[in-house]
């Protein structure tokens, strides 16, 4: 689904690379986790997954289509979505305005894009009464929830989640992993985790371990 | 985008109740200070437009018989030169001059044969200047209370001269004495009409004693005098005829300029002593020290203000960037969340700019609002300009630098 080929990149006026010669595969239906420890260059590598960057040399394809050829804000308003471990939801829209934030970027008709935010904010496991809270009014699990909901509501088949447990304890962040490996698993996404969490990374079906700006191993 | 602004001014009420109270608030300030200036320089125009200044001829020392003419006092030709300059609104004159009044007889008349000194004749425009207190005249009230005793079936409209008839004649106790007169008595005047550069003539009038004054009001030196209508005074010695008083009521359309037309007087002055070396005591004083005090100070308070408008706009433009920047790059946040969802970079930075620019505009114009509703003279564009602008420029600059920093920067969770 995602393909990372041969990427580099290197900050504008730096003298070393970031990201030294990195080549990974991210299939449908797979949980891959990317560990590493600070400064080996997830972010980076997270960032041009996003498509919030370009890789200063290699490619990334998406489904057979190249990165570089397309709108980078289409890409991310379709093909990927992304939770956080702060969960990063707008502090002044309900839960179901957040899900339904996507779809109205996408001019999806109103009725049609509430109808499937609740629908998501069911499939969390975030009900009814929850639907109207603001984030400060939710947990921490809830809001990671309402998160992945709102990644879901984009259509987008890749998920980068960044952390996604951080912030969470333990019971709270095995409800979140389940649900990201239940889309994987059941549903056919491509869920990618950058994480420190060994558990996480135990659980996962592709490990890429990453260390000074490549893939180790 | 609109859903999103709208929901974001709504549910943050006290950073939209900030960006809109600030607004207001400069606008009205802008607005009390232009209203004040404006009210200020409507004053001074009143002050201006209807302030009467007078001026008046001065005698700096009483006037002198000089032979057979009044010397030291106004010549005609100073009051043409003056009512020609176009300054003068009302004037008020009394002439002087030297002549004789003389009973009728069926003797031979003789000015040598006159007896006693020259009496002296005083021209007035109406005898009620001297009888009464005229009503604000010139602005100001002039009381003389003259007494008049008139002879029988006579009145003060009687005191009017029409040409080819009998002048009528006001006198005093003393010359009535002096003169053997009494009245209703017809008399002669016997003037010396000068002649320029050839020796002038005797002449006489024909007079009717018309009535008997106190003297009160009149200048000492003619105190015992005879009162004639000014006009017939004026028909005797043409260009000749000297005034005792001239006043005049500036036109309040030279109010603004007292300093070029006192220097036109002065120079018509000048002139007249260059050919009258003997009119050097003569002066002429404006009084305008009521008006000078009053618009003065409204200037100076006027002109502060006037420098103060131009800084408190500025000041206005810095606080509106100012406060509309850092309201904006509070939504750093947000602003990497709506990239990271996929929302073109411009515009993100359209949704934060419109979002604030919005708060400043509906402040701005309830500002406008409210000065139109207290009734303050303003211009309301340039008071509620300089905030609109300034807010306009900090949002832009927030926007640009919220949108410039990498969306993951912001977002992740730093170790």
């Amino acid at each position: 689904m995602l393909q990372l080929e041969n990427i580099c990149y290197r900050y504008k006026n730096s003298e070393s690379d970031v990201l030294n010669n990195i080549s990974a595969d991210f299939e449908a239906g797979k949980f891959t986790a990317i560990v590493g420890p600070s400064g080996s260059g997830k972010t980076t590598l997270l960032s041009i997954m996003a498509g919030l960057d370009l890789p200063t040399t290699g490619g990334v394809e998406i489904d057979g289509e190249d990165l570089a050829s397309m709108d980078l804000n289409r890409y991310r308003r379709e093909k990927v979505a992304m939770i956080f471990q702060a969960f990063q939801l707008f502090p002044l829209l309900t839960a179901l305005e957040n899900v339904c934030y996507p779809m109205d970027m996408n001019k999806t008709p109103k009725g049609e894009a509430k109808k499937r935010a609740i629908a998501l904010l069911e499939s969390v496991g975030i009900d009814g009464e929850k639907h109207k809270r603001y984030p400060a009014n939710l947990s921490g699990g809830e809001q990671q929830r309402v998160a992945i909901a709102r990644a879901l509501s984009t259509g987008a088949k890749v998920i980068l989640a960044d952390e996604p447990t951080g912030n969470l304890d333990k019971t709270n962040g095995k409800i979140v992993v389940d649900i990201l490996k239940r889309l994987a698993h059941e549903q056919g996404y491509a869920v990618i985790v950058v994480t420190h969490d060994p558990a996480i990374a135990e659980a996962s079906d592709v490990v890429y371990r990453m260390s000074d700006g490549a893939i180790a191993g | 985008m609109i859903q999103y602004i709208y929901r974001h001014i709504v549910r943050a009420p006290a950073k939209t109740l900030l960006g809109m109270a600030v607004a207001l608030a400069l606008t009205l300030a802008l607005g009390f200070l232009y209203h004040n200036i404006i009210s200020l320089q409507g004053e001074i125009d009143q002050l201006y437009a209807e302030s009467v200044v007078n001026a008046e001829f001065r005698l700096e020392q009483d006037f002198r018989r000089s032979g057979r003419v009044l010397s030291d006092i106004v010549p005609m030709r100073v009051v043409r030169d003056i009512l020609d300059l176009g300054i003068a609104k009302e004037t008020y004159l009394e002439g002087a001059a030297s002549a004789f009044l003389v009973e009728v007889s069926d003797a031979p008349l003789s000015v040598i044969d006159a007896p006693g000194g020259a009496d002296i004749l005083v021209g007035v425009a109406a005898l009620r200047h001297l009888t009464e207190e005229p009503d604000g005249f010139m602005g100001r009230k002039i009381s003389f209370n003259m007494e008049i005793q008139f002879a029988d079936g006579k009145n003060e409209s009687d005191f009017t001269y029409i040409e080819n008839t009998p002048i009528p004649v006001v006198i005093s106790q003393e010359l009535m004495q002096r003169r053997g007169l009494a009245l209703g008595d017809r008399a002669y005047i016997v003037y010396y009409e000068p002649v320029l550069f050839r020796q002038g003539e005797w002449r006489y009038a024909p007079a009717t004693v018309l009535g008997i004054h106190d003297g009160a009001g009149l200048p000492d030196m003619v105190h015992g005098g005879a009162v004639i209508p000014l006009p017939a005074m004026e028909n005797m010695l043409g260009n000749f005829t000297g005034f005792l008083t001239f006043k005049f009521a500036i036109d309040p359309a030279f109010n603004r300029e007292l300093a070029d037309v006192s220097e036109q007087l002065d120079d018509l002055l000048r002139c007249v002593v260059s050919i009258y070396p003997w009119r050097e005591r003569l002066a002429v004083d404006i009084w305008d020290q009521e008006l000078r005090f009053g618009v003065t100070a409204l200037e100076q308070h006027v002109l502060l203000l006037q420098l103060l408008f131009p800084i408190a706009m500025g000041i206005s433009g810095v606080i509106g960037a100012g406060l509309a920047m850092l309201l904006l790059l509070q939504n750093a946040k947000n602003a990497a969340i709506m990239r990271v969802l996929g929302m073109p970079k411009g515009k993100v930075q359209i949704v934060l700019w419109l979002g604030q620019i919005i708060l400043c505009v509906v402040g701005g114009l309830v500002g406008i609002l409210l000065i139109v509703a207290i009734g303050w003279r303003a211009d309301l564009l340039t008071v509620v300009t300089p905030y609109w602008a300034g807010a306009a420029v900090g949002a832009a600059i927030g926007a640009i630098l919220v949108t410039n920093r990498a969306p993951l920067d912001l977002l992740q969770v730093k170790e």
